[in-house]
C-alpha cells in the first residue's frame, strides 16, 4: 500500500504517551496521525506498569528520591521546579477529571510502606523528612508496629513500623488509560494506522517523510512518543542528539483474584522501603486483581528482552511473601517482565524538546512514572509545538467524552439485566474466570481490538486462573466472526502467531 | 426472569451433573434443573471421540459422544430442565444461585443443590515454565476441543509436557490428524496414565516419551519455535548440563486437574486440600445441608463411569433431602488418609450402612494390601497414583468397629514397592 | 524364530514380556507374563496387534463441523494410517444418525467405520 498520507503532526507510537498527546491535539482543528508498529495500543510498556498514578508530591515519589539518596548521596533530593516533577504535580491534578470525562475507572491508592529491619527503619524515617520538604507530611500517617498489624492483620509480623498515606495515588489498570485516550482522538478526528512500523525519515525542508509499513506520511511535525524504541527513531530522523536509551526490567506476578479481597483489610498497595535495584511491592489493581511486584532492576540486553526466568519466580514469591505470607507460589496465575528505559543524558529526567537538528522533530521520551505524566506532557508538547508554530485554532465539533465498554463483572443485576435487554450478548457470558461477555467481546472488536490479546486488555477476558481454557475456542470464534476471518487467521499479538495453524485434516493431504 | 423456587438445582451438565439429574428425577424430585455454561450438555465427552467409556456402567465399551448421548436422553425422557449457555455467577449458604444467559439475570432457588462443575486445567503459567510468551501452548483438554470438535490443528510439531491419559490420546490424535509429535515428557519416573494407552497411543506411533524430564524454557517470539527440555532430580529440579533443545511449533500440556470450586468456596463450602474438592459424607453432601457435589469437582476421576456412580449418588440423596424425608445419618465415621494415602472419599460414612471408599494413594506400588481400619482387607496386585481405587466395605464389616471409634483410617502396606 | 516384546494392558502391572513366534507355525513361548490373561493377550497381539480406529470426519454442518466416528471392531494396527487418510478425504451431510454407517468393511478388514453421534443439522 503506497498511500501518501499528509498531517499537520505525526506521532509515532500509540502508547500511553502518544495516545494522550493525540487526545491533546485533537482538540484543535488539525490533521492528526499516529502510527503504531504493533496492531494495538498496549504492547510496549504501557501493559506492564504497576498502574500507579502519582503526584510528582506524594509518598511514592518520596520513594524514589530515597533510592536516589542512597545511589548518590548528597545530591539534592527534592527540586520541585524540575520538569519532572512539576508534569508529574500537574499531570497528577489533570488525572481525575480526565478519568472522569474518558470513563476510565481508577480507585484512589490507599498505600502503605513498611519497614522490617533498622536498615528499613532508617530509610522509612527518611521518607517521612522527604514529605516534609514535599509539603505532604500532614498527609502521611506513622503507623507503629501495633497499628500496622491491627489495620492489616496479614501483613508479615516482621514489620517494625509504617507510613500510610491515600491521597496523592490513584491506580488504574493503564492499558484502559491509554484506549480510552485512543478511542476518544479517533473520534474527534484523529488517524490511527496500526501495524505500521516506521522504516525510515527523511527531512525535508519545512516537512518530513516518515516511511512506514503501510506507506509514507509527510507530515510538518513529527512527535516521537515511541518508547522503548524512543532512540531508534530518533536515529532514523538525525533527530537523536546523542542521548539513547537504556533498559532495565523485573519480572511480576498476578495471583488468583479471590486473594484480592482476602489479602487486606482496607489497603490496597503495600512495599517495603526500597533498597538499590529492587523493588518490593504487592497492589491490588483496580479491578481487583492481584499483583505481586517483586524483584530486581535486572539488566536488558535489548528492547525485547520480556522472557520470564525461573529465578525470578521463585524470587517473586518468596519476596512477596515477606511482605505479605499469605499466599503461595500455587496461586500465581501468569508472570510476566516488563521493561523499563532511561535515557544516557539524565536519566532521572524526561527529554521533551525538540531536536537540535531538526526543530520540527520533537522527541517525548518520559521514564517512569509514566502514567500521571500522561496528561500534563500531553498539554506541554502541544504548548511547544503551538510556540514552534503550530496553528492550534479550537475544534468546535470536539466531544471530550468517551464512554467505556460495559463492565458486567461490575454491575448490578439490575444493571445487568438492563444491558441483556439492549443486547442479549451482555447475557452470555464467555470468561468465566472474570466474568466477561460476548456483548464486551463484540464491542471491543468494535472498538479496534483485532487480535486475542488487543480482546483480554479492553476486557480482561482470558486474564483469569484458567488462563483462557474455557474462554479461548470462544474468543477466536468471535473474533472470526466479527472480523469476517477464517479462524486459521485469528492471532494472539499480530502476524506470526496465529493460534489454529491448520484446519483439520489439511495435514494429511 | 423472576425467581423460581424449584427441588433440585444442579451446577453444571456433564456426566456427573446428567446422572445426578437422571437419579433425582427417578427417586422423586418434581422439579430439577441444569445450568450449564456450554451450548451443549455432556461436558467433556462430547471432544472425547474415543472409546473407553461404560465398561463399567454400561458393560459396552463406548467413545465419549456415545456415552453422553445415552444420559442425555435419559434425562430428556425424564423432563429434566436443562438451561444451557447460562452461567451460574453465585452461589449463597441458603441455596439460592444467580445465573445468567442471553434472556437475563435470574436467581435460583432449590431445596437441595449439586455442585458438579468439573475440573479446569493446569496452564504454563501455574507450573511456571520460564520463556517467552508466544501463540502455540495448550492445555491439553482445550487443544481436544480444538482437534475433535471445532475442526483444526492447532500445529504440526508438537512436544507434550505430561503423560497422564490426556497427554496421550492427544499424541495418538495429533499423530492421526497428520501431525508429527516429537515427545511426551514426564517429570516422573514412570507413567502417569494408563499402561494401554502408553501402549496404543505412544509405543504403537514410535512417540518417545522422556521421563525424569521437564519443560525448562519456551522459545519463540510470536509463536513457540522450540523448547528447552531437562533432566530432573528426585525434587523434580532440572539438573544443569542435560539441556536438549527440541525444536516445535506447539506445546501440549497435561500437567494437572483442578477442580473448580470458585462457587463452592464463595458460599462458605469447605473444601479438603488433599482433593481440591468439598468435604462430603456418603451421600455427597457437603458442609452446608442441602448442597451436595459430585463429580470432578469433588476429587478428579479417571473413569468416567465412577463419575456417574457418584453423580447417582448426590442425586439421590439431594432428591431425599428436597422431600424433606432424609433419616438422620447413624454412627458416623470420618475417613483418614493413613500411609500411602492421598486421600480418601467420602470424608465421613455412616457405619449403619454398605459404604463405597474411593481412594488414590500417593507412591506406586506392587502386590500390596489397602487396609480399611483393622475391618477389610483388599488385596492389590499392582496400584499407582494414577488410578483410582474403588473399595465396597459392607455394613457388616463396618459394624466390627469400636463403637468409640470416630474415625476410620485407610492405609496402604506395600509389600514390595516398585523402582 | 521372531521374538517380539509386548506389554500387557490387561492390568496396571503392566508385565513387560516377550513373545517368541515360531514361524514355522509351532506354538509361541511367552516369558514375562504373570497370568493367564496376560499369556492370551501377548499371544495375539504378537500375532496380529488390532485396534479400534476412533477419529473425526468432516460435515457440512456449521454446528458440527466435526463428526465423531469409530471403527465397528478393532482392525489390523498397520491398516490405522491408511483408514485416517481415506476418513480425511470423506464430507458427510447431515442428517446423520447415531451408528451410520460410513465406510462399509474399510480395507477389507470386516470393520465398518460407524457415525458414534447423531446430527440433526
Amino acid at each position: 500500500m503506497k498511500t501518501r498520507l499528509e498531517s499537520d503532526v505525526l506521532i509515532i507510537g500509540a502508547g500511553m504517551i502518544g495516545a494522550s498527546i493525540a487526545r491533546e491535539l485533537s482538540q484543535y482543528k488539525l490533521q492528526v496521525t499516529v502510527v503504531e508498529k504493533s496492531l494495538d495500543t498496549f504492547t510496549g510498556q504501557t501493559k506492564s506498569g504497576h498502574g500507579f498514578v502519582y503526584s510528582g508530591r506524594s509518598l511514592n515519589m518520596a520513594l524514589s528520591l530515597v533510592l536516589k539518596s542512597i545511589m548518590s548521596p548528597g545530591v539534592h533530593l527534592f527540586e520541585p521546579d524540575s520538569i519532572k516533577i512539576r508534569l508529574g504535580a500537574e499531570g497528577y491534578e489533570l488525572f481525575e477529571p480526565l478519568a472522569k470525562r474518558l470513563d476510565v475507572p481508577y480507585q484512589p491508592a490507599k498505600a502503605l510502606i513498611i519497614a522490617r529491619s533498622d536498615e528499613e527503619l532508617r530509610g522509612l524515617k527518611q521518607l517521612y523528612e522527604i514529605t516534609d520538604s514535599m509539603g505532604i507530611k500532614e498527609d502521611v500517617r506513622w503507623m507503629d508496629r501495633k497499628d500496622v498489624l491491627e489495620m492489616e492483620p496479614k501483613i508479615t509480623k516482621e514489620v517494625r513500623a509504617g507510613l500510610y498515606e491515600d491521597k496523592w495515588m490513584k491506580s488504574i489498570f493503564p492499558p484502559e488509560y491509554a484506549l480510552a485516550n485512543v478511542e476518544n482522538a479517533k473520534e474527534n478526528g484523529v488517524s490511527f494506522l496500526y501495524g505500521a512500523e516506521v522504516k525510515g525519515i527523511t527531512a525535508l525542508n519545512e516537512a518530513f517523510v516518515v516511511e512506514t509499513e503501510k506507506g509514507s506520511i509527510k507530515s510538518r511535525f513529527v512527535v516521537n512518543a515511541a518508547g522503548l524504541y524512543a532512540d531508534s527513531v530518533a536515529e532514523m530522523a538525525g533527530a537523536r542528539d546523542g542521548w539513547s536509551l537504556t533498559h532495565n526490567r523485573t519480572q511480576m506476578s498476578l495471583l488468583d483474584k479471590r486473594l484480592g479481597k482476602e489479602l487486606f483489610r482496607s489497603i490496597n498497595s503495600v512495599q517495603a522501603v526500597p533498597r538499590p535495584g529492587f523493588f518490593e511491592g504487592i497492589q491490588i489493581q483496580v479491578h481487583g486483581n492481584p499483583y505481586v511486584h517483586c524483584g530486581g532492576y535486572n539488566p536488558a540486553l535489548h528492547k525485547e528482552a520480556t522472557e520470564t526466568r525461573r529465578e525470578w519466580f521463585k524470587e517473586n514469591v518468596e519476596c512477596g511473601q515477606r511482605l505479605v505470607p499469605a499466599f503461595s507460589g500455587r496461586d500465581v496465575i501468569t508472570s510476566f517482565v516488563g521493561l523499563r528505559s532511561f535515557n544516557t543524558r539524565d536519566p532521572d529526567d524526561h527529554i521533551i524538546e525538540f531536536s537540535k537538528r531538526h526543530p520540527q522533530f520533537l522527541n517525548a521520551v518520559i521514564r517512569l512514572p509514566g502514567f500521571a505524566v500522561a496528561a500534563s506532557v500531553a498539554r506541554y508538547v502541544v504548548n511547544l509545538l503551538g510556540n514552534q508554530g503550530l496553528h492550534l485554532e479550537e475544534n468546535s465539533d470536539y466531544n471530550p467524552h468517551r464512554k467505556a465498554i460495559p463492565i458486567f463483572s461490575e454491575l448490578s443485576d439490575d444493571e445487568r439485566n438492563a444491558l441483556i435487554r439492549r443486547d442479549p450478548k451482555y447475557g452470555h457470558v464467555v470468561c468465566r474466570c472474570e466474568t466477561v461477555t460476548e456483548g464486551e467481546i463484540a464491542e471491543a472488536i468494535k472498538r479496534g481490538a483485532r487480535t486475542v490479546q488487543g480482546i483480554q486488555f479492553r476486557t480482561r477476558a482470558g486474564m483469569g486462573r484458567c488462563q483462557k481454557g474455557f474462554c479461548g475456542p470462544r474468543i477466536i470464534e468471535i473474533l472470526g466472526r466479527e472480523l469476517n476471518i477464517p479462524r486459521t487467521e485469528v492471532t494472539f499479538k499480530g502476524l506470526g502467531s496465529e493460534i489454529l495453524k491448520y484446519k483439520s485434516k489439511e495435514l494429511l493431504s | 426472569m423472576a425467581s423460581r423456587l424449584m427441588d433440585v438445582a444442579i451446577i453444571g451438565g456433564g456426566p456427573a451433573g446428567l446422572a445426578a439429574a437422571i437419579k433425582a428425577r427417578e427417586s422423586g424430585a418434581s422439579d430439577v434443573t441444569i445450568i450449564e455454561r456450554a451450548e451443549t450438555p455432556g461436558g467433556l465427552l462430547d471432544q472425547c471421540v474415543h472409546n473407553g467409556f461404560g465398561l463399567f456402567y454400561f458393560k459396552e465399551d463406548l467413545t465419549g459422544p456415545e456415552f453422553a448421548q445415552r444420559l442425555i436422553e435419559k434425562a430428556k425422557d425424564l423432563d429434566v430442565n436443562l438451561e444451557l449457555e447460562t452461567m451460574a455467577l453465585n452461589m449463597t449458604q441458603d441455596r439460592k444461585i444467580t445465573a445468567c444467559n442471553s434472556k437475563g439475570v435470574f436467581t435460583i432457588e432449590a431445596k437441595a443443590i449439586i455442585l458438579a462443575m468439573g475440573c479446569r486445567e493446569r496452564t504454563r503459567e501455574a507450573i511456571m515454565i520460564p520463556g517467552t510468551r508466544p501463540a502455540g501452548i495448550f492445555t491439553a483438554g482445550t487443544a481436544q476441543r480444538y482437534v475433535n470438535v471445532e475442526g483444526f490443528v492447532p500445529g504440526k510439531e508438537i512436544v507434550i509436557l505430561g503423560s497422564g491419559d490426556v497427554g496421550m490420546i492427544m499424541a495418538r490424535r495429533l499423530t492421526l490428524e497428520g501431525a508429527e509429535v516429537k515427545a511426551v515428557v514426564e517429570v516422573l519416573p514412570y507413567v502417569g496414565g494408563l499402561i494401554r494407552n502408553e501402549v496404543q497411543c505412544l509405543i504403537d506411533f514410535n512417540i518417545p516419551c522422556l521421563l525424569e524430564h521437564t519443560v525448562t524454557e519456551v522459545r519463540g517470539r510470536q509463536r513457540v519455535e522450540g523448547v528447552t527440555i531437562a533432566k530432573v532430580d528426585r525434587n523434580f529440579d532440572p539438573i544443569p548440563g542435560t539441556e536438549q533443545m527440541l525444536e516445535c511449533d506447539t506445546l501440549l500440556l497435561s500437567v494437572g486437574l483442578i477442580p473448580e470450586n470458585e462457587l463452592s468456596v464463595a458460599a462458605g463450602i469447605e473444601l479438603d486440600p488433599l482433593t481440591g474438592g468439598p468435604l462430603v459424607d456418603e451421600g455427597r453432601q457437603t458442609n452446608i445441608p442441602g448442597i451436595f457435589a459430585a463429580g470432578n469437582v469433588t476429587h478428579v476421576h479417571d473413569l468416567v463411569d465412577n463419575v456417574v456412580y457418584e453423580g447417582e449418588l448426590a442425586g439421590s440423596s439431594a432428591a431425599e433431602y428436597a422431600s424433606g424425608a432424609a433419616s438422620p445419618r447413624k454412627r458416623i465415621i470420618r475417613t483418614r488418609p493413613g500411609k500411602n494415602i492421598r486421600y480418601v472419599v467420602p470424608h465421613s460414612i455412616a457405619a449403619d450402612k454398605d459404604a463405597v471408599l474411593y481412594l488414590r494413594v500417593k507412591e506406586p506400588g506392587e502386590r500390596v494390601s489397602i487396609k480399611v481400619g483393622d475391618v477389610l482387607t483388599k488385596p492389590l496386585r499392582f496400584v499407582k497414583p494414577s488410578e483410582m481405587i474403588k473399595i465396597e466395605v459392607p455394613a457388616r464389616d463396618l459394624r466390627k468397629i469400636d463403637e468409640r471409634a470416630k474415625e476410620l483410617e485407610v492405609n496402604c502396606d506395600v509389600r514390595r514397592s516398585t523402582g | 524364530m521372531r521374538k517380539q516384546d509386548i506389554i500387557c494392558i490387561q492390568c496396571p502391572l503392566g508385565c513387560r514380556g516377550t513373545v517368541i513366534v515360531d514361524e514355522t507355525g509351532g506354538k509361541a513361548t511367552l516369558e514375562g507374563y504373570e497370568c493367564k490373561e496376560g499369556k492370551k493377550y501377548a499371544e495375539i497381539e504378537a500375532h496380529e496387534p488390532l485396534r479400534v480406529l476412533t477419529a473425526t470426519v468432516i460435515t457440512e454442518s456449521k454446528r458440527r463441523p466435526l463428526l465423531p466416528v469409530k471403527s465397528s471392531k478393532a482392525i489390523p494396527k498397520d491398516k490405522l494410517s491408511e483408514c485416517v487418510r481415506v476418513l480425511a478425504g470423506l464430507k458427510v451431510k447431515p442428517p446423520v444418525a447415531a451408528g451410520q454407517v460410513l465406510v462399509p468393511d474399510i480395507f477389507n478388514t470386516g470393520a465398518n467405520i460407524v457415525s458414534t453421534a447423531e446430527i440433526v443439522e
